[in-house]
Order: C-alpha cells, then structure tokens, then sequence
C-alpha cells in the first residue's frame, strides 16, 4: 500500500497542514480521493489530537480513545469515495468517532453483563485512567490540579451519554451549537437544552469546586 | 490553534447564566490529551491490514432488520385471525340436557311458559288434538324444545328413566312417543329419531328451522329460493320419506319455510324441487 510515506510525513505534514490554512479540508479530501496519500496524512495529522482528547473525554479511558481514533481514520479512509462534501469534513468525522464511542459503551455494557467477574468489579476498575508516567515528585499545585482533573473525569463519564456528547463537543472541544447539532442529528433547540441540562448535572456532581 | 479560535467565537455568541459559565470555565480548562507518538505508525498498520470489504456498508441488513418482524407479526396475525374465524365441519354441539320429570315428555310453547313459571308440565294436548284431526294415513311430526323442561338441581340427561322410550341416544336426545301407525309423530326440537345425525342444542327460546331439520335428519342451508338438503341421515325421518340431497324445500304443508318456529313444529307435507320440478312428499315415519 502506498501509505508508507504516511509516518515520515506526519510532522511535515502536520506543519503544513496548520500553516496552510487555507488549504480546506475538502481539497484534502479530493487529493485523498485522486490517491495522494500525503493529503491523507495531513487529514490524519489535523484531527488526531482533538479526536483523541474528544474519545478520552468520553470514554475516560486512553487507550480505548485513541483506538477508536484510529478506527475512525479507517473508516474515514474506505470511505472517501462515499464522502458528500455538503458536510463540513469534521463534522462527518466527529460523527463517526461518536458513533464509535458510542458503540463501544455498548458494547462495554453487554460485557458487564455478561461477565461473572464483573458482579465483583467496583467503578473504578471498570475504566483505565490515563495517567502517564511521571517519576517526579510532583508539586503540590500540580497534584491538586491532576486529582480536580480526574474527580472532573469521573463526573462527565457519569452523565448519561445524551448529555455527556453534546457537553464535551461544546465544552472541551469548542463546538459551535450548529455544529453539535449536524455531528449529533439533533435540533438546535435540543443541542441546547442538552448542553444546558449536562452542565445542570455536572454543577451538582462538581458543587465543591465552586 | 484552530481549536482555540473556534473556543473563542464559541464564547462569543453564547450568553451564559453564572453556573453554567463556572462549568463551563472548568471543563475548558481541562488538560487536553493529545495521540501517542506511534499514532501513525499503528494507523498505517491497521490500515494495510484491513480489507476494503469489512468496511463496505450491508444493504441487505436494514431489510432484513425490518422485514423479518413485519413477516412474523403478519404470520401470526393472520393465524390469529384464521383460527378465529374458522368454525369447523357442521357438526352439531351435543350439550347435556338436563333431567326432566317423568311427567314432562313434551313439550311446547305453552310447557315452556310453564316450565319458567316454575309448574311441572304435562303432557301437550294441543299435540294431540292436532293428531286426532289428521287423516290416519298421513303422520305428523312435533318439534318441541323439551330442555326448557328442566327441574332444578339435576344433571342427568333426560333419555334415562324414560318410560316406552325407544332408540334412546346416549345423551341429551330422545324420542318421546315411543308410538307408530296413525298416531301423530312428536319429536322434541332437542332431540332425535338418529343420534348420529343430530344432536340436541341446547338452546332455549323459538326453535331454529335448522335445528328443526336436523331434528327429522336433514343437513340443509337456507339459500334464495328455500333449503337447499346436503345430505340426508340414515334411518332418519327425512330418509324415510324420500328425501334426497341436493333436493330445495321450498314450502311446508304448502307454506313457505320460516326462519323461526315458536317452540313447537308440526308438518305433514314438505314441497321440494327436485330436477326443476316441484314434489310434494309426505312425511313417513316408518
């Protein structure tokens, strides 16, 4: 497969992708489509990182986020031919990254059910939190900060999944309501009042931080 | 960034209450994760292992997904609404007919009048003088509903314990003048000569004209232009006068055929069309 020259030129690529704003994503679109595989690559580059801190923010597990990061690029890439560019492309592949988170927690809800170990299993060993390395004595500022961060985890991965999308997509990743509204297929009105009602929520889940 | 500036024009057209806004101020202020190293690397190895087809849509799925059901609501539907509708062969219900007195053989309108005014009835004498004005030669059946005679609080059929019965069916039926010859022919609308062709209803009220039928041994439906015989029963009163299947009875004792006989029946001629000619046959009871 010619997708060899995809790792060499991530960084280049990902430089030349944020630089070259204009480029719009429907051009990259239609090179991926003419077999330019560097275009691909800039596609890949562009989206990983908010792809995967949208998956890990709903999932509130790493490695299962930026495993469906990239199943959603494969998809993305067998699919390029079916592409209708009435869509803006990142809402076409935030819906699908969503479709495929959403799967999985279903997926992850038939497995618990299923699974006799899962009757002994608490809240916290059901999902991985991300939690890097660090050898470090970590100062007390920062573990003050990394423990609200993982309190704030646990609380949006505790709101029902229709108000924990629209809230994320707003929230962290700075969606405009239209925008949620075409990833999601929902109204305005009910993107609204969705992320109205998730913020409710998490302000009684979070009211000691405030 | 690209991120920040869609942050900012976000925030910019969005009025927000206080709590909602401290929210939201937490949740942007979030450490964003970002894709491993070997993001890529991983990527393109997925790639090159997957198969273009595992990601091709299933068009015949969505079919199947709604097809199928609606198949077997449809199938079970419809059994539902054919095992409901379907009544089975004719065959007549044979019901229990409760014992009757010894002194309530027969029956008519005006027993049954009695029976629900809670007197015993006797025997009919309107039955009789009937009899006694017809010729010697020429017989007469009655049909009288004898299970409006019941006495209360029993069980057993009526046919037991009958005196000068004859060819008592085993339940619920029976031939109440055990007489031949001149005499005037009584059946009771519930009962029957033939216990294989007719059975006892049961009902209560005016007599039906095809339980009368069946009660002489005819298996007939009403049509346009009278009743139209399927089949006669053997040994049976019809079968005895000469009655055949497929024959149209168009008039009793030269009256046409009524839907409802009031409690009793009595008949000496049936007028029936026979390959497009009218027969009149009398009634024979041996």
């Amino acid at each position: 497969m010619a997708l060899d020259k995809i790792e060499s030129q991530a960084t280049g690529a990902y430089a030349t992708a944020v630089s070259k704003e204009i480029q719009s994503d429907h051009a990259l679109i239609e090179a991926t489509k003419n077999g330019d595989e560097a275009a691909f690559a800039s596609i890949v580059s562009k989206y990983r990182g908010p792809l995967t801190n949208y998956l890990y923010r709903f999932l509130n597990d790493y490695e299962e986020a930026v495993d469906l990061t990239q199943e959603t690029f494969v998809r993305v890439y067998f699919a390029i031919d079916r592409y209708h560019t009435e869509y803006a492309f990142s809402t076409y592949i935030y819906r699908i990254a969503t479709n495929l988170a959403i799967s999985e927690i279903r997926k992850r809800k038939r497995r618990t059910i299923l699974s006799l170990t899962g009757l002994f299993q608490t809240d916290s060993e059901d999902t991985t939190e991300f939690q890097p390395p660090d050898e470090r004595s970590l100062p007390d500022q920062d573990l003050i900060e990394h423990e609200r961060d993982k309190v704030i985890s646990k609380a949006i991965v505790a709101l029902p999944t229709k108000y924990r999308v629209p809230i994320i997509l707003r929230d962290i990743e700075g969606k405009t309501y239209d925008e949620i509204a075409e990833i999601l297929e929902l109204g305005l009105g009910t993107t609204k009042s969705r992320i109205s009602r998730g913020r409710g929520l998490l302000k009684e889940k979070l009211k000691h931080y405030f | 960034m690209s991120y920040e500036n869609e942050k900012n024009r976000a925030s910019e057209t969005e009025t927000l209450s206080s709590d909602e806004e401290s929210v939201s101020r937490l949740l942007s202020n979030l450490k964003r994760v970002d894709a491993p190293k070997d993001f890529d690397f991983h990527l393109k190895a997925r790639l090159a292992n997957a198969s273009p087809d595992d990601y091709r849509p299933v068009r015949l799925f969505p079919i199947l997904k709604y097809a199928m059901p609606l198949a077997l609501l449809l199938f079970v539907g419809a059994a539902f609404v054919l095992t409901n509708s379907y009544t089975g062969p004719n065959v007549p219900v044979v019901v229990d007919v409760p014992d009757a007195p010894a002194s309530s053989y027969i029956a008519d309108s005006n027993s049954r009048q009695q029976a629900e005014t809670g007197v015993v009835p006797t025997l009919v004498p309107e039955s009789t003088t009937v009899a006694e004005n017809q010729p010697p030669v020429k017989r007469e059946f009655v049909a009288a509903q004898t299970n409006q005679l019941t006495s209360p609080g029993s069980n057993r059929p009526a046919s037991r314990d009958l005196p000068g019965s004859r060819d008592l069916p085993s339940r619920g039926s029976y031939d109440i003048t055990g007489r031949s010859g001149p005499d005037p022919i009584r059946l009771p609308a519930s009962g029957n000569v033939n216990s294989n062709l007719m059975g006892n209803s049961g009902t209560s009220g005016p007599l039906e004209t095809r339980q009368m039928l069946r009660n002489i041994g005819i298996d007939a439906n009403a049509g346009e232009n009278g009743w139209t015989i399927r089949s006669v029963g053997k040994n049976t009163i019809a079968e005895r006068s000469g009655l055949q299947a497929g024959d149209v009875m168009e008039a009793i004792d030269d009256k046409p055929i009524s839907t409802l006989y009031d409690g009793s029946f009595s008949a000496k001629t049936i007028s029936v069309r026979r390959d497009d000619k009218v027969v009149k046959i009398e009634i024979q009871n041996k």
